[in-house]
């Protein structure tokens, strides 16, 4: 029998394609339906944030790193800025302006989950999903447009507190929603965790093992789902953190479905760490009084780091003294998760790259920056 | 991992940099440095203050008026917030690996790879992290700007085969031995590295040329008809 001649296909996705959830090139190298290599083609959100920032002051930079960044967790953004030069400049911030502070992230880290959870429904066919989570995440942007006026981008967070305080009867609401969005969390488990089709798609694929993910230097849900039992909540505590009681979720199967797990139990968490931020939260001011709006750093250098929804957001500041830093670094959580995806898909056929995609939750403009 | 009160910059144990310094004498505590510059400062501040005492009590025994005190100074000495160390590049190959495969150090993960440019020197930095013990560093390696050179450590850490692409990308520094550096942010046919300082941005020829033609249709002069776009 004369032997067929075979070779590999090198397909080409994106940069305009529905299912990457923005401007992302996959060169995909296929043999028959196994994919053999993937290798992403990064930079067309590159708008060099880094460079931008050396030219603008603090508080310039807060609106920069909202807009500029990840723009489904502009507040987590402002806050890795924030931590840098609080940090280094020694700023005192009020408790009041601390608890207000967790409770938009926290609120900003379920909006990221909803709207992850929807396109990933509809990244794997299951349209429901999709209406659902858009129908809370958007009682999340009624909240954050009562406060800070915005719905994406905000520019709430100050060096040394809050822009203003919360309206009046705004912590009701949040309580109120709060406590529906718990049931609506068990209605989500209802559809999607124990759905046959749901766990056919997520099941065992795209598994990254726990030694994987420490090589790759994944973060966040993707470790956690890997493993690796780390959250930078707990690790470096910041603002309301280590006032409330939460837990990490941590699943060792490191497949798709494991990530979705955890970022379902991330969203409870985060709602019960809003409500007892809620109840703890004290009376008084917001903003610490006599921070400069251009306020001078002193020479000097420090990394910090926040959880972004997406993982380890950390942000390498050196100042020389000026009202503008020297040097910004973003160390982007996108950026590394998506480097440990040409892990994830190897020997997988090529319908699982939607599902394998979806599931490391990436935003290209944080991964390009 | 235990709940931590871990300052924001991170932490790492007075012990082990004292061992750090032991097994690499190179190895130089960039926080220690600025404590002793900040401590010497101190000492030239009472000093002057000491000073000026002696001019105001001459000053009174000679019947004088008292003169001024001296203007209080700031430090300019640098605040680090994370645990720094300053590696020469000749030994920064084995203090990586060391780092990575001793016990007691353990630091596994490399969060990030990058570079600042000084615009007299450069330098690369790494920053290290342990997933067994939650403590941290900055690595800093001075290299030369005009030729920025260093070993890669993409091979003990597979992040940062991304990482020093981006920082290749951005900075020019070439990292030997490299699997696959070439640029990944920006297109292949960029000039200049846009993070050094003394990047200064140029159109490309295309944008340029295409300007020109958008210009002369807009204005209504038709460029003739062999230059036309």
């Amino acid at each position: 029998m004369r032997s067929l001649r075979t070779e590999e296909l090198i397909l080409n996705m994106g940069p305009q394609h529905p299912s990457t959830h923005g401007v992302l090139r996959l060169l995909v190298t296929l043999d028959g339906e196994n994919i053999v290599e993937v290798q992403p083609d990064i930079g067309y959100l590159h708008s060099s944030v880094e460079k931008m920032m050396e030219h603008r002051n603090y508080t310039q930079n807060i609106a920069l790193a909202d807009r500029g960044m990840d723009y489904l967790a502009a507040l987590v953004n402002e806050m890795a800025i924030l931590r840098a030069a609080e940090t280094l400049a020694d700023v005192p911030v009020p408790e009041r302006a601390r608890y207000i502070r967790t409770i938009f992230m926290e609120l900003q880290r379920l909006a990221s989950h909803l709207l992850w959870l929807g396109t990933y429904g509809i990244d794997l066919g299951a349209f429901t999903a999709f209406l659902w989570c858009m129908r809370e995440r958007e009682l999340i942007m009624d909240l954050f447009e009562a406060t800070t006026g915005g719905r994406l981008h905000h520019v709430y967070f100050r060096l040394g507190g809050v822009n203003e305080d919360l309206p009046p009867g705004w912590t009701d609401r949040c309580r109120e929603f709060c406590h529906y969005f718990l049931n609506r969390l068990d209605e989500y488990h209802r559809l999607l965790t124990g759905n046959p089709i749901w766990q056919a798609r997520t099941q065992g694929v795209g598994v990254l093992t726990r030694e994987q993910a420490i090589a790759f230097g994944a973060c966040g849900p993707v470790a956690r789902a890997s493993g690796l039992q780390w959250d930078v909540r707990k690790s470096h505590p910041y603002e309301g953190y280590d006032r409330v009681d939460f837990r990490i979720p941590v699943y060792t199967e490191g497949d798709c479905y494991a990530r979705y797990l955890v970022r379902m139990d991330e969203m409870r968490e985060s709602t019960r760490i809003i409500l007892q931020c809620l109840d703890q939260m004290p009376d008084g001011e917001v903003r610490a009084p006599r921070v400069p709006l251009n306020l001078k750093v002193p020479p000097g250098e420090v990394y910090t780091r926040v959880e972004s929804p997406r993982g380890d957001l950390g942000v390498h500041l050196v100042s020389t003294g000026g009202e503008t830093p020297w040097r910004v670094k973003i160390r982007a959580p996108s950026f590394v998760n998506l480097h440990a995806l040409t892990e994830m898909m190897k020997g997988w056929k090529v319908a699982d790259i939607i599902a394998i995609l979806g599931s490391i939750d990436i935003v290209l403009a944080d991964v390009d920056r | 991992m235990t709940p931590s009160r871990n300052p924001a910059g991170g932490f790492f144990p007075p012990e082990l940099a004292a061992r750090l310094r032991e097994r690499f004498p190179q190895v130089r505590d960039a926080a220690e440095a600025a404590r002793e510059a900040l401590e010497a400062f101190e000492r030239e501040q009472e000093e002057r203050q000491r000073r000026y005492q002696e001019e105001v009590e001459r000053a009174k025994a000679e019947g004088k008026p008292a003169p001024r005190p001296p203007r209080k100074e700031e430090p300019a000495v640098p605040r680090y917030r994370t645990p720094t160390f300053e590696v020469p590049r000749e030994v920064f190959r084995e203090v990586m690996e060391f780092l990575r495969d001793d016990p007691a150090f353990r630091m596994d993960y490399l969060s990030f790879v990058s570079a600042i440019d000084w615009k007299d020197r450069m330098e690369c930095t790494y920053h290290l992290w342990s997933t067994v013990h939650n403590h941290e560093l900055l690595v800093k390696v001075p290299v030369d700007r005009d030729n920025p050179r260093i070993p890669t450590v993409s091979d003990l850490w597979r992040t940062a085969e991304w990482h020093e692409r981006e920082t290749y990308d951005l900075f020019g520094v070439v990292y030997e031995g490299h699997p696959d550096l070439r640029r990944i942010l920006l297109t292949e046919d960029w000039k200049g590295h846009p993070l050094r300082k003394d990047y200064v941005y140029e159109d490309p020829d295309w944008l340029v040329e295409l300007a020109r033609v958008r210009q002369s249709e807009i204005s209504g002069v038709q460029p003739p008809l062999g230059e036309r776009g």
